[in-house]
């Protein structure tokens, strides 16, 4: 899938549909995008997040990413702001990632930099897909919580 | 006294009296954007101030994407409507102190955030962060053209696209005042992407 930037730029990500099952007799459909993590493309972040469901906020454990982390956080809110919405109801799972490199920060000094809020993490090494599967189940299982109970019965 | 929105150019009446000295910034009532609102000076003291610092009582441009610059037309809010709303709300930031004296003196390299309100000393941060965060993701997304650049002396013309897009960004994303009275992104384009040379001037 691949949209015009304010820069006149192709970018693509990655969209991925999930079935799983039904509930209340309606089908159930996972829709998974992926967002470019450089700055600048904000314009494809923000789209993405029109009428998100739920987040997963991936973060570099290195130590010398801690304020790109922080800023990336910061915009994450920004851009929600702008749809009137708010992280205080959206699903979001943390997943600290990068864990097998040597220069990580300890996972406690994460949580009080970052996760200030208290949400749900999981330690990964995503290129060796280790981590990846919890944090899918897991915003799936929220955000589904989330909706259940609004959905009347399919 | 009548402060004008940056962004929207609404128009609002402020009573003086309701303004601290050391001023206060209101949020638009029209369109939300941050007001920054000082009491007017009879009579300047400090004639050499830099050409780059809003004359008070100017509004700074809120910290959000720049739109299109709006053509200038009429005013067309009546201010009596509008009367001493903005004062009306609670601020949304802690007053700004006075801004300090010009000098001639080239900018410190390490910021020093002495003197500033709580709220303009977490502008000013985060300008830091964004200039040191644009600055890493060049070195991140474009390894090969650093190395490169740096070996030949080649950076500035093989990361110019994506040099002036980092740019962009951080002039969308930080307040007008900031970008043009610090060297945030520079200082930390030459730190992280030159590796502490000064190439970019």
């Amino acid at each position: 899938m691949s949209l015009a930037t304010e820069l006149d730029q192709t970018l693509f990500f990655d969209f991925l549909p999930v079935d799983l099952g039904s509930i209340k007799g309606w089908k159930l459909r996972h829709h998974l995008y992926t967002v470019p993590g450089q700055i600048y493309y904000n314009v494809s972040r923000k789209l993405v997040l029109k009428n998100v469901d739920g987040i997963v906020f991936v973060v570099d454990s290195q130590e010398e990413r801690l304020e790109e982390n922080l800023e990336s956080y910061n915009n994450l809110q920004d851009n929600l702001q702008s749809y009137g919405l708010s992280l205080k109801s959206i699903p979001l799972v943390m997943q600290y990632n990068k864990r097998d490199l040597p220069n990580i920060m300890p996972i406690s000094d994460l949580q009080s930099h970052i996760n200030k809020a208290g949400y749900e993490y999981f330690e990964s090494v995503a290129i060796r897909g280790i981590g990846v599967f919890d944090t899918l189940k897991t915003i799936c299982r929220l955000t589904v919580h989330k909706h259940a109970d609004e959905l009347p019965q399919g | 006294m009548i402060v004008e929105c940056s962004n929207c150019h609404t128009k609002y009446n402020v009573n003086e009296e309701k303004i601290p000295a050391s001023g206060v910034k209101v949020k638009c009532h029209k369109c939300q954007a941050i007001i920054a609102i000082h009491k007017p000076i009879p009579e300047r003291t400090d004639p050499e101030r830099p050409a780059y610092e809003p004359a008070r009582p100017q509004p700074i441009r809120p910290p959000v994407p720049e739109r299109p610059v709006a053509p200038s037309y009429p005013h067309e809010t009546p201010v009596s409507d509008e009367r001493e709303t903005p004062v009306q709300e609670p601020p949304v930031t802690k007053p700004t102190p006075p801004p300090v004296a010009p000098s001639e003196a080239p900018r410190p390299a390490e910021p020093s955030f002495e003197g500033m309100g709580e709220e303009e000393k977490k502008l000013h941060q985060r300008a830091r962060r964004l200039a040191k965060a644009l600055a890493s993701d060049l070195v991140l997304y474009n390894q090969d053209k650093v190395e490169k650049g740096l070996r030949d002396g080649t950076l500035a013309q093989l990361l110019g696209p994506e040099i002036r897009r980092s740019w962009e960004y951080y002039c969308q994303q930080v307040p007008e005042h900031i970008v043009k009275s610090t060297d945030y992104f520079k200082e930390l384009l030459n730190k992280i992407v030159g590796k502490g040379k000064q190439i970019f001037k």
